[in-house]
């Protein structure tokens, strides 16, 4: 199948994300003009092809995360604000696996007093199984009702012809119960409660 | 309010679902109230959670999406810039032994080569001519005694087959600039060894490195299947003769 290609102006870019409208093209841009350049590094400095694979997947996801929390000031271009995401990621996750070279630990340190926001995600990083793991426990009805809502921003009306309820009152019960449960179990898990109450007021 | 109807209240006000007069009861309640303040940081936290899940599944669609179109480009470029890395290497090998050959053949040209390729001895008999006995020069021809032979350049008269002996003598003795001119005298003109003699000739001329005369006598000799050399020069003796002139 043949993909349109698209393109973003960094202004563009970061209105699509933010909106949640668009993304799919936004990121397949992303990928189309950044994931050479950003992987390059990746295996310049001891990194394997799956390596600079899941890095960018992790940057992406700190970016658009950042964006939509209106973190991303624009003070950098796309461009610069992922390489030093993709940095702050790769050298983390060296650093994790006991990897990291002096030099890397004092670029890191003076790369994270320049750019907060990055070192926050990328501490996010590391609890992402623990997301999983808490958004499984969910139940799929759950899963898809949260979603709607909260990330695709829909509504109730709009939930109510994707999903089998009765009516609006039914699917607002059903998703406060959800969002009761969900916060139940990210409460138990301390580190992910913090990492993620650390990007909301960090 | 109880516990169940703040976590409603307040689930309403996380989602900006609440009117005028209740969301100034909640915010007022929340300048005071820690535990209150507590329960909506945990369900900002959970409606983040839910956010950064559905932001990681989004990015992971587009990802696998991605990595096949990316995977799949860089796989036609490698897979053509192989075949055409194999296409140019099978070219520069055809090329390289082409010139190889080239040169081997070249180096291999010689017009001695030609010279020894193509040239058949004159069988002195006493058919042709009309003699039927041998004559001196006949004599020492068949003895291979070229000195001798050569050395009746000065008897008076000369026959026609005496000067096709005394020129092919010449020839044995790698004298061809003074074998042609015997043997010009009788290619030219009318006699019982023209034949021979344009033979000898073209052969001489080749061995004297004058291919340009030697070509079209040789030509005349492949061309004309009655002539009595023709089966010993063929079209491959002319190209040679023809690259030998090109060198």
């Amino acid at each position: 199948m043949a993909l349109t290609k698209v393109t973003f102006s960094d202004a563009e870019l970061i209105s699509s994300l933010m909106n949640n409208s668009r993304t799919n093209p936004a990121l397949q841009f992303i990928y189309r003009n950044y994931f050479d350049v950003l992987s390059r590094y990746i295996l310049n400095n001891s990194g394997s092809e799956q390596d600079a694979e899941d890095i960018f997947q992790e940057v992406l996801v700190a970016f658009v995360n950042l964006v939509r929390a209106g973190k991303f000031r624009g003070d950098s271009s796309v461009k610069t604000f992922l390489f030093s995401l993709n940095k702050n990621i790769w050298l983390n996750e060296l650093k994790r696996r006991g990897r990291a070279g002096v030099r890397e630990e004092k670029y890191e340190k003076l790369n994270a007093q320049l750019d907060n926001t990055a070192d926050v995600t990328m501490e996010f990083q590391q609890t992402k199984n623990d997301l999983m793991k808490v958004i499984d426990e969910l139940g799929e009805a759950c899963k898809k009702i949260l979603l709607l809502y909260y990330f695709e921003n829909r509504s109730m009306k709009e939930i109510l012809t994707a999903l089998p309820y009765e009516n609006e009152q039914v699917v607002r019960n059903k998703k406060s119960k959800c969002l009761k449960k969900l916060e139940s179990t990210v409460t138990a898990n301390k580190t992910l409660h913090i990492q993620l109450k650390n990007f909301l007021h960090g | 309010m109880g516990e169940l109807v703040n976590d409603e209240l307040l689930i309403r006000y996380l989602d900006g679902d609440i009117t005028g007069e209740e969301k100034s009861a909640i915010e007022a309640r929340l300048r005071t109230d820690g535990s209150l303040q507590t329960q909506l940081t945990n369900l900002q936290v959970a409606a983040q959670a839910i956010r950064h899940f559905g932001t990681t599944q989004q990015v992971a669609f587009a990802h696998a999406q991605m990595m096949h179109e990316l995977k799949s480009q860089k796989l036609k470029s490698v897979s053509i810039s192989k075949a055409l890395r194999y296409t140019m290497a099978v070219a520069a090998s055809i090329i390289v032994l082409f010139i190889g050959v080239r040169f081997y053949l070249s180096a291999q040209l010689s017009p001695e080569k030609i010279y020894e390729e193509s040239f058949v001895d004159f069988t002195v008999s006493g058919t042709r001519g009309g003699s039927v006995t041998l004559s001196e020069i006949e004599s020492s021809y068949r003895n291979k005694d070229y000195q001798a032979v050569t050395g009746a350049v000065r008897s008076t008269r000369l026959y026609a087959k005496d000067s096709l002996l005394i020129g092919l003598s010449y020839l044995h003795t790698n004298r061809s600039e003074k074998a042609i001119g015997f043997f010009q005298t009788l290619a030219f003109s009318s006699n019982d060894f023209q034949q021979d003699a344009e033979f000898y000739l073209s052969l001489s001329y080749v061995k004297n490195k004058m291919y340009e005369k030697a070509f079209p006598l040789m030509q005349k000799i492949v061309n004309n299947p009655a002539h009595l050399y023709h089966a010993q020069l063929t079209d491959g003796t002319l190209n040679k003769v023809k690259k030998l002139a090109g060198k």
